[in-house]
């Protein structure tokens, strides 16, 4: 269990990485040949010019959202189980993505209810801020309370009903909303990695790098929270520190993605386990950087299955993780039938 | 009792390591509060292994908690090394207490070698890098502890007497004069309530630790301890096991309002019969 192995790993894992990311931008509705894509990739020219811009304009920026996707939902769901001590707990656990859903229905499905009749266009940008702006007013809620309350399971309780009461917001203003709209959102909700375009990917690596360097610099932190907070605090910790930075980073990190792509579920709760029995350590100066690794591969497997190879239709992505995140947290609940005594 | 070694020699300067002056303890705050325990007035001197004793529900947990300063007090005052708790940083509680709970810490993946690591938290800087030193004191902690077997292992696969080991080598690479431990030998076996306490002593008396545990064995704190606090419903009694035993307090402490007639302890011996 020396660090060779945990070079090694990183080596094999990343070799891995690579060969995802080549794969994903090989896949498509449109077949391009290996020896083109590689022309492109390597010296950005091709036998036919539509092929560069499909992937050049599509298939990167796809790629590249699902690595950033994949390895920020990984980090925040490591944080989450971390910090609450709960291998169910997951990046939304906080209500994150009910709060971007809650701003994203505002917009869609609010403008309709002031202004009837009028017809609407969404851009991009305006979702993206919606979300944005809806996850950012959960998170300040949190925080609020986290400044109050000593017990961190009565903020994990606040999170989920935080989460619950903005989705009855949201059922209230789908019920009164026009079925074109309506359709928007459940479209988004669906989630999606191809609406990011390479304009908005700066924006994307900026906001979620910010995120990272929040959970790298709170790494003492999160090993000594593996004890709970008494014993944090005992071993000089500074608990609420720490959990302010983490629901910070935390916040950024899913606030964003799902700003970006719509709530992606199940690989922020999935992978922390994966990267553990892959590592066997519970040190987060092997795991941060080993979920974020296994993050990206995963949404980029992912990313292939909704392709649906040698097919030209598209399984929402939201469904695809469900169902390879799924199975996983069911072989850790079954697993680890010891829960009932955590407290 | 008269095989007991007494490690404090009385000619040397004896001093308060801890003071509590009028403590009260509790839950809540204001008009809310709800006090455990009478106000109270004790001591540890320096090199002490002092044992906690009292009934199910009277406060131990709750004193030991308020004294790591892991829980505000209602009120009085807690005295260590002449300066009342709260005027200390965390940082400088973490460096002269170390805290064991009563808490199952299972953590997926945790090895006993990270687990003593952590004890030096209070030592390094924000990243918790070790330095050759913090690695020696950790070795040191895990020789004492016996634990050179085991330094590998999950954290999940440990006995629960290793496990309570490990947890105490933490708080020796810690590097803290003040132990405090609640409960240390609870599910143990008597093989390892011996271990533990035992252990305990040994760090007492040779490596200078000053320590406070509490426990429902009274065999071992009248074997073992240099000094009982009996804590009641109207504070705590201390004193020496001998003195409390020959005054009749422990039994008064431990069984007053028994429901069960004819259970006395015997104020010689320490032991408990029944009629």
């Amino acid at each position: 269990m020396g660090k060779g192995r945990y070079i090694f790993l990183f080596g094999i894992l990343g070799i891995l990485l690579l060969i995802s990311f080549l794969a994903d931008l090989f896949l498509g509705s449109v077949n391009i040949p290996v020896n083109e894509l590689l022309s492109i990739l390597l010296k950005g020219e091709s036998s036919q010019s539509e092929w560069i811009t499909i992937v050049q304009d599509f298939r990167i920026p796809r790629a590249v959202t699902a690595v950033f996707a994949g390895l920020s939902l990984s980090l925040a769901g490591l944080q989450m189980q971390t910090v609450f001590r709960n291998p169910l707990a997951g990046p939304y656990v906080l209500g994150i993505s009910s709060g971007a859903s809650l701003g994203v229905a505002i917009l869609v499905m609010g403008a309709y209810i002031l202004f009837p009749g009028r017809d609407f266009h969404f851009q991009t940008g305006g979702i993206i801020t919606a979300a944005w702006l809806g996850s950012g007013l959960i998170m300040l809620l949190l925080l609020l309370v986290s400044f109050r309350i000593k017990d961190i399971m009565t903020i994990l309780i606040l999170g989920i009903l935080f989460g619950s009461i903005t989705i009855a917001f949201v059922s209230i203003l789908q019920y009164f909303t026009h079925e074109t709209l309506l359709k928007t959102f459940i479209v988004w909700t669906l989630g999606s990695l191809g609406n990011v375009t390479r304009g908005q990917l700066p924006v994307l690596a900026g906001s979620l790098g910010l995120g990272v360097i929040l959970s790298i610099v709170s790494i003492k932190i999160l090993n000594a929270m593996l004890l709970g907070e008494n014993y944090a605090r005992s071993i000089g910790i500074n608990v609420m520190t720490g959990r302010i930075l983490l629901f910070i980073s935390t916040s950024i990190l899913a606030g964003t993605v799902t700003a970006f792509c719509g709530p992606i579920g199940f690989i922020g709760i999935a992978v922390p386990h994966i990267a553990r029995l892959i590592w066997k350590t519970a040190d987060h100066r092997i795991l941060i950087p080993a979920v974020m690794l296994v993050g990206a591969i995963v949404l980029l497997i992912a990313d292939m299955i909704s392709q649906l190879p040698g097919s030209d239709r598209l399984l929402p992505i939201n469904s695809v993780t469900a169902l390879i995140g799924i199975p996983v947290v069911v072989w850790i609940v079954v697993r680890n039938q010891r829960f009932a005594n955590l407290s | 009792m008269e095989e007991k070694k007494k490690h404090i020699n009385p000619s040397e300067n004896r001093k308060e390591l801890i003071k509590l002056e009028g403590l009260e303890i509790g839950y809540g705050k204001g008009k809310k509060a709800s006090a455990l325990s009478g106000k109270i007035d004790c001591n540890v001197f320096r090199g002490e292994l002092v044992s906690l004793m009292g009934r199910n529900g009277c406060g131990k947990s709750t004193l030991l908690r308020t004294m790591a300063g892991l829980q505000e007090s209602l009120g009085g005052k807690i005295i260590i090394k002449g300066r009342p708790v709260h005027e200390y940083q965390r940082m400088e509680i973490a460096r002269m207490l170390g805290f064991v709970s009563t808490e199952v810490i299972r953590v997926e993946g945790l090895r006993v070698r990270d687990l003593v690591a952590m004890g030096r938290y209070p030592h390094t800087g924000w990243f918790g890098s070790l330095s050759s030193s913090d690695h020696e004191m950790i070795d040191r902690a895990i020789a004492v502890t016996s634990l050179d077997d085991l330094v590998d292992r999950d954290l999940d696969e440990l006995s629960d007497g290793e496990r309570q080991r490990a947890m105490i080598a933490r708080t020796l690479a810690q590097d803290t004069e003040i132990l405090i431990l609640d409960e240390p030998t609870a599910f143990l076996d008597l093989t390892h309530k011996y271990e533990i306490t035992l252990l305990l002593g040994k760090l007492a008396r040779e490596h200078g630790k000053t320590i406070l545990f509490s426990t429902h064995d009274l065999q071992l704190s009248l074997q073992e301890a240099d000094k009982i606090w009996l804590m009641g419903e109207d504070g705590v009694i201390e004193g020496s096991p001998e003195d409390l035993l020959s005054r009749g307090k422990i039994g008064e402490v431990l069984l007053k309002d028994s429901s069960m007639d004819g259970i006395s302890l015997d104020p010689r011996t320490g032991k408990v019969s029944l009629e």
